[in-house]
């Protein structure tokens, strides 16, 4: 867990509701202070917040609304502990204190509390600066964020990577409904360029996203429109014609809607629950020259077993249907092996290619089955030690192109067949709550004609991983 | 296509593009139109085809992009057909502006389109006078030259514009005509069909 969310509550103030007798009662016999504390009654008579500029009241009074619930003190506490986190997940304070005092004035009533929350709000403008290095790539990267610039919470986030090779930038704006901060709706544009040397590939996309998420009970959806203009084009000379025949501009327009239900402690190393999610893709009916259906899925399960060990299985999967005649660009297909895939295989480096460019497929599947262990003796245990584990996996996919006109029982077996699976050991490193740093030693094995591997030692780092 | 222009060829796991890399891959082939020419004519070979394209490629450009009317009625319309609404419009006017910042850059931004014509009518003089009574620009064997020529000038000849009179500048030299006839003729008809005229017939290209 990260050690932010763990800051224990500040409480100031005197005893509360008790007279200065009972304060020799206190240092003789504290059982029973506890449980004078506990059974009092109390009434929240007034919630203030200290300290707001220009965030607009009325978005506040939705997260504070329940303290005014309380019956007795501990659940004050516990009330106010959770309004405060749920300002602090707004993200326009730096700092939330909580204050519960006695209530005072002449409308006070002897068992009544005044709750106040001391906020910080954070400033207007903040900006950062970073240099990135990558494949053979060095970057700049500037971002400039303002957190709640309308007073309710909105955001406006812009971002510019000036690389030796590409530039990118983007812009964000995020506004929650009042209220109920798991909705919102959040608009993106952006430029972004990739360089995809498995496939020859360099990609640059100029676009429009605009999504919307919500809860519905316990899962998380999220709809959005994103409208792209894509441009394909060749990174070498001895790119293949398959992949020069791909160039040019296209425009994709999509609808999709993903849903996920995240039971997990961590995204990174969980350690227990479960994660499902499926999202889906149609383009081509609200315009642009892209058609086609997408569906993909993910499912992963953790389970904690003996001596602090965990068992992690999953599984993914996908596959894009052409509507219309036009088939699926190499930018929508999809892509199977590397560090964060099936290790053992190079990047992406899996399924249909032509003259050693890898053109994707247009459905995939990939498990993978591993068991995280504590470093061998535990060193640095406590501290630096507590972030690595080793562990031992077993991966297998496979992607291959369908053949619409058959029935599913023929791509089923289209996909069962040719099977790439691979094994092996390693340690992985992680880093904050972001991402991970891997080092392993694999053995791949069902490799067929066309696939790249890597055999032996692989360092793999990301956010994702099979 | 990937970055690079026509014409192109795709020979094994090669692609090559554009006229000058195309002759040079041929000759590395062991082949050359241009082997029967001594220096001097192969010098004159080269001036000629440095006339064509400074004259007659820069005029064709120009009368496409530059010229309003024929920009907004045939240019932009054909040059974004294959694309969806809104991304045929971008990339329509970033090509126009594209190649008017090449024509401010070559001095031709301040031409009027009589003045331009007036450049195509000197260019194929001097191409007629080359020619002469001659089959082809050097006596009996086609060149790289007469093949950029017959290019360009068949083009001219069959692409439908606001108006005839570029074209008809190119007819008013009867040699260059039969001469592009000649080349149609010989290297890209498969059958004889009698009673028809492609150049004279022949619907808009591209």
């Amino acid at each position: 867990m990260d050690t932010k969310t763990l800051d224990p509550l500040p409480m100031h103030g005197p005893d509360l509701g008790l007279h200065p007798d009972d304060a020799e009662l206190v240092e003789a016999e504290p059982e029973t202070k506890q449980e004078v504390l506990e059974n009092k009654d109390v009434i929240v008579q007034r919630v203030h917040i200290d300290g707001l500029g220009r965030t607009k009241e009325d978005l506040l009074g939705y997260e504070i609304a329940d303290v005014f619930m309380a019956k007795n003190l501990i659940d004050v506490m516990k009330k106010s502990h959770e309004a405060r986190e749920k300002l602090l997940r707004l993200g326009i304070f730096r700092k939330v204190e909580v204050v519960i005092d006695t209530a005072e004035g002449e409308d006070a009533l002897p068992n009544g509390l005044d709750v106040t929350f001391e906020v910080t709000e954070l400033r207007r403008l903040t900006g950062s600066y970073n240099t990135m290095v990558g494949n053979n790539e060095g970057s700049m990267v500037l971002g400039v964020k303002l957190p709640n610039i309308f007073g309710r919470a909105e955001k406006l986030t812009f971002q510019f990577s000036y690389g030796t090779k590409e530039t990118s930038y983007g812009l964000s704006f995020f506004k929650p409904q009042l209220g109920h901060f798991d909705r919102n709706i959040c608009v993106n544009l952006y430029k972004v360029t990739g360089q995809f040397p498995w496939s020859s590939l360099r990609e640059t996309d100029r676009g429009i996203a605009t999504e919307f998420n919500f809860p519905i009970w316990k899962t998380n959806h999220t709809l959005k429109w994103e409208g792209v203009w894509r441009e394909l084009g060749c990174l070498a000379r001895t790119a293949s014609f398959a992949v020069r025949e791909e160039s040019g501009h296209s425009l994709k327009s999509s609808l999709s809607h993903a849903m996920v239900i995240d039971t997990r402690n961590s995204a990174i190393l969980p350690r227990r629950g479960a994660l499902f999610r499926i999202n889906q893709e149609l383009a081509g009916y609200t315009g642009g020259d892209a058609s086609f259906l997408k569906e993909d899925f993910e499912i992963q399960l953790n389970r904690r077993l003996f001596w602090d060990s965990v068992l992690s299985a999953s599984l993914w999967g996908g596959m894009i249907l052409p509507v219309g005649d036009k088939p699926a660009s190499i930018a929508d297909r999809f892509y199977l092996g590397g560090p964060t895939s099936i290790r053992g295989f190079s990047m992406y480096s899996i399924g249909p290619q032509s003259e050693g460019d890898y053109l994707g497929g247009e459905a995939y599947w990939a498990g993978g089955l591993h068991l995280y262990t504590p470093l061998p003796f535990r060193p640095g245990r406590g501290g630096f030690g507590d972030l690595f584990r080793t562990h031992f996996f077993l991966n297998a996919g496979n992607l291959c192109n369908l053949n619409y006109g058959e029935g599913p029982r023929a791509h089923l077996q289209k996909l069962a067949e040719y099977i790439r699976w691979s094994y092996g050991a390693g340690i992985v490193l992680r880093l904050g709550n972001i991402a991970r740093l891997e080092l392993n030693y694999c053995i791949p094995m069902g490799v067929q004609i066309g696939d790249r591997i890597c055999d032996g030692v692989q360092f793999g780092a990301g956010i994702r991983f099979l | 296509m990937s970055v690079g222009k026509v014409p192109f060829i795709h020979v094994g796991n090669q692609v090559v593009s554009e006229l000058g890399p195309i002759v040079q891959f041929t000759k590395a082939k062991g082949h050359s139109l241009s082997d029967g020419l001594d220096d001097v004519q192969r010098a004159e070979m080269k001036a000629y085809m440095e006339l064509v394209n400074n004259m007659l490629l820069t005029a064709e450009l120009y009368i496409q992009w530059c010229d309003e009317a024929t920009a907004a009625q045939i240019t932009r319309p054909r040059y974004s057909s294959p694309y969806p609404w809104p991304l045929n419009h971008i990339l329509a006017y970033q090509k126009q502006w594209e190649v008017r910042r090449k024509m401010s850059a070559i001095g031709w931004a301040g031409k009027s389109l009589e003045q331009v014509y007036e450049d195509v009518s000197q260019c194929c003089q001097a191409l007629s006078q080359r020619l002469g009574t001659q089959q082809y620009f050097f006596n009996k064997q086609p060149t790289e030259l007469d093949a950029l020529v017959f290019g360009h000038l068949f083009t001219i000849l069959t692409t439908q514009l606001t108006s005839d009179e570029l074209s008809d500048k190119i007819k008013s030299y009867s040699n260059l005509l039969s001469f592009c006839r000649r080349i149609e003729h010989n290297y890209f008809q498969e059958h004889e069909r009698p009673g028809l005229d492609p150049l004279s017939i022949r619907p808009s290209l591209m």
